[in-house]
C-alpha cells in the first residue's frame, strides 16, 4: 500500500515539475508540448507493466496504442460513418479506445501465450503485428485515412447531462491530462501490490516454476498483456484528443520501438521511470529539433544499445544507486562521529 | 491409493527412458528411489508431474488419470516438486517465494478479488513454512544469494507450502554437506506420517534414514523394491548399484 502511494506521489511530483518548466521555457505552446508527453508517458506505462514487471518485451505496443486513437478518431469524425456520433462522440471514442485494444489483444494473447510462444518469438510477433497494422492503415485508405491521416479530430468534450465537460486552452488539457495519467498509475501500482502482483513478479523471474507451484500463468500473462493493450488504447485516444490528428504511422513500428527506449531509459521496473523516460527522451528531441535532430535520433539508438548492454536500470535506477550511495555514506559519517 | 503408476513408459527416438514401470504408493508413506545415473528416476518424476508425456501407460492421481494434465493442473491436484537443479525464484525474497509457493495452486482471478484476504493468509502460511525450514534470519534476502543449501530447503518450503497431497523430492542433499544433509534429513522426517513422499536420492544413509520402502531402478526399468535391508542383500542391486564398491554409492 505504501508503494502504491509513493509510485503515484512520484508522478505526480514529475508532472508538476514538467509544467513549470514548460511554461517557463515556452509558455502556452510549451504547456502544449508537455500535456502530450504526459499522454506518450501513460502510454510508457503500459509498455512498462509488460516489459519491466511481467518480463514481456513487446515491439508492437504502438498497435494498441494507434487503434485506440482511431478509435476516438472513428467515433469524433465522419471518415468510418456518415457523420459523427450523435451522443458524446469523444466519451464512447474514449471508451472503444479501451475496448478494442483489449479485445484484439485478448484475441491475439490467446493464441500466442496458449500457444507456447515465449521470449524472442514473443517480441518478434509483436513486432510483426505493429508492422502489420502499420502497413494496413497506409494502404486502407477509407478507414484509417491512408497516408494523409484524418485530420481535425476534434478536443475532448463530453456532455455530462448538467452541461458538458470541455477542455479549452492548454492548461485544462495539461491538467485534465495529468489526472489520467495519476489514476492509472494509482490504480496500476494498487494492482500490483496485490498477490497478483506478486504472480507477475514470479513470472518474470522463473515462469516455469510458478507453473510447477500450480499456478496458471497463461491467464497472469493474458490478463497483463490485455491490462497492458486497454491503457496503450486509452492514451493512443488522449494522444488523438490533444493533437487533433490520427495516422497510421501511430500504430507503426517506430513509435512501438520509441516506448521502448523511454522505458529503458527511465527504468523499466517502475512507472515514474516510464514516464520520466518518456518526458526526457521526447523534452530532449523537442528542444534540440530546431538544430540537430538526425544527431538527436542517432543518440537515442545509441543510448538504447549502451542501455542494454551494461543491463542498466535506467535513470530511475541510477538515481537510486546514488541515493543509496549518499545514504551509506551517511551512516558511515554518522557512526564516525558515534566512535569519536 | 494415493498413486498408480501402470505399465508407464517413455521413448526418445530408439531410446526408452522408462519402459513398464508399475508403482502403487499409498497416502502417508516415504517411499525411496535409489539407482546409477540414467536410470530412470527422474524420468519417473518428471512423467508423474508433466514435464514429459508418457508414450505408454499411464499415471492415476488421487482416483483420477492425470493424461493430458499440464504441470499447472497437476499441482493444482495437489503434487509438488523439489528439482534436482535446485529451481526458486532468484530475483525475488525467500517469503515472496514462499507466498508464489503458497498461492500457486489458487484461481489467478481471485489474486485480484480477494487481494487482502489473501495477502495477510498468504504471509502467515508462508511465515509457518518459514520456521519449518529454518529460513526466518533470512525471509527479507533475495533467494538468488542465498547458500547452496539453503536455496534447496527454500524449494521444499515452497513446495510444501500449498498443502500438497504429494511431495516429490528429486536429490534433496545433492551437493549439501554433512550437517546440510543432517538437516535435510530432519526436515523429511518431520514430514514423516503428514505428508507422502517420494525421495530420490544417491546417499544411502539419507534414503535409509527417511524411507520405509525403497525402489530400484536400472537402466529405465523396475530392478526390485523392499526395505533398505532386503535391498541391501539382494545380489542384482549389489551388481548395480553398490557393486562398484560402498565408497562410490555412499559418496
Amino acid at each position: 500500500m505504501k508503494r502504491s502511494l509513493l509510485s503515484a506521489g512520484q508522478v505526480a511530483v514529475l508532472v508538476v515539475g514538467v509544467a513549470i518548466v514548460a511554461f517557463v521555457a515556452r509558455g502556452e505552446s510549451g504547456i502544449q508540448q508537455a500535456t502530450l508527453w504526459l499522454v506518450l508517458g501513460l502510454f510508457a506505462v503500459s509498455v512498462s507493466l509488460l516489459w519491466g514487471y511481467a518480463g514481456l518485451l513487446s515491439f508492437g505496443q504502438a498497435a494498441f496504442f494507434g487503434l485506440g486513437a482511431f478509435c476516438y478518431a472513428w467515433a469524433t469524425t465522419d471518415t468510418l460513418l456518415a457523420e459523427p456520433l450523435a451522443w458524446n462522440p469523444a466519451l464512447i471514442g474514449c471508451l472503444l479506445s479501451i475496448l478494442l485494444p483489449v479485445l484484439v489483444a485478448l484475441a491475439i494473447g490467446y493464441f500466442l501465450f496458449y500457444g507456447k510462444v515465449v521470449g524472442a518469438y514473443f517480441t518478434i510477433v509483436t513486432l510483426a503485428l505493429s508492422f502489420l497494422l502499420g502497413s494496413l492503415g497506409q494502404g486502407w485508405t477509407k478507414v484509417f485515412g491512408g497516408f494523409t491521416g484524418i485530420a481535425g479530430v476534434p478536443t475532448l468534450s463530453i456532455d455530462i447531462g448538467v452541461g458538458t465537460f470541455a477542455l479549452r486552452g492548454a492548461w485544462s488539457s495539461y491538467v485534465f491530462a495529468a489526472v489520467v495519467l495519476l489514476l492509472v498509475v494509482a490504480l496500476l501500482s494498487r494492482m500490483l501490490a496485490t498477490p497478483f502482483g506478486l504472480a507477475v513478479d514470479g513470472v518474470r523471474d522463473n515462469e516455469p516454476r510458478l507453473q510447477y507451484l500450480g499456478m496458471s500463468v497463461v491467464k497472469v500473462k493474458l490478463a497483463t498483456f490485455v491490462t497492458s493493450a486497454g491503457i496503450a488504447g486509452l492514451a493512443g485516444a488522449l494522444f488523438a484528443a490533444e493533437s487533433n490528428y490520427v495516422a497510421s504511422d501511430m500504430m507503426g513500428p517506430v513509435l512501438s520501438t520509441e516506448a521502448v527506449i523511454w522505458v529503458a531509459v527511465g527504468g523499466r521496473r517502475s512507472l515514474i521511470g516510464a514516464v520520466l523516460g518518456a518526458v526526457l527522451v521526447r523534452a530532449g528531441g523537442y528542444v534540440l529539433s530546431g538544430i540537430a535532430i538526425d544527431y538527436w535520433m542517432l543518440f537515442l539508438g545509441g543510448l538504447l544499445l549502451a542501455l542494454v548492454l551494461l543491463g542498466s536500470t535506467g535513470v530511475v535506477g541510477i538515481l537510486q544507486w546514488l541515493l543509496a550511495k549518499v545514504s551509506a555514506r551517511k551512516d558511515r559519517g554518522r557512526e564516525a562521529a558515534g566512535a569519536a | 491409493m494415493l498413486l498408480e503408476v501402470r505399465d508407464l513408459g517413455v521413448r526418445w527416438g530408439g531410446i526408452w527412458g522408462l519402459h513398464d514401470f508399475d508403482l502403487e504408493i499409498e497416502s502417508g508413506e516415504i517411499h525411496g528411489f535409489i539407482g546409477p545415473n540414467g536410470s530412470g528416476k527422474s524420468t519417473l518424476f518428471n512423467l508423474i508431474i508433466g514435464r514429459y508425456k508418457p508414450t505408454t501407460g499411464h499415471v492415476k492421481f488421487d482416483g483420477r488419470d492425470l493424461a493430458g494434465l499440464d504441470p499447472d493442473q497437476r499441482a493444482r491436484l495437489g503434487i509438488a516438486v523439489k528439482f534436482q537443479i535446485t529451481n526458486v525464484f532468484p530475483g525475488l525474497t525467500v517469503l515472496e517465494n514462499l507466498s508464489l509457493g503458497v498461492m500457486g495452486p489458487r484461481p489467478v482471478s481471485r489474486l485480484v478479488l480477494k487481494a487482502r484476504d489473501q495477502a495477510k493468509t498468504n504471509v502467515e502460511n508462508a511465515k509457518q513454512i518459514l520456521e519449518l525450514v529454518g529460513l526466518q534470519d533470512k525471509r527479507h534476502e533475495i533467494a538468488g544469494t542465498l547458500a547452496h543449501g539453503e536455496k534447496g530447503w527454500l524449494e521444499i518450503g515452497m513446495a510444501l507450502a500449498a498443502n500438497p497431497k504429494l511431495l516429490l523430492l528429486d536429490e534433496p542433499a545433492a551437493g549439501m554437506g554433512k550437517d546440510e544433509t543432517m538437516r535435510t534429513v530432519e526436515l523429511v522426517q518431520r514430514l514423516a506420517g503428514k505428508r507422502t513422499i517420494l525421495v530420490i536420492e544417491h546417499d544411502m544413509e539419507f534414503v535409509r534414514a527417511v524411507a520405509e520402502r525403497i525402489t530400484v531402478l536400472f537402466k529405465g526399468g523396475l530392478l526390485t523394491e523392499g526395505s533398505y535391508d532386503e535391498i541391501k542383500a539382494d545380489e542384482r542391486v549389489v551388481e548395480a548399484y553398490l557393486g562398484r564398491g560402498r565408497h562410490d554409492a555412499t559418496a
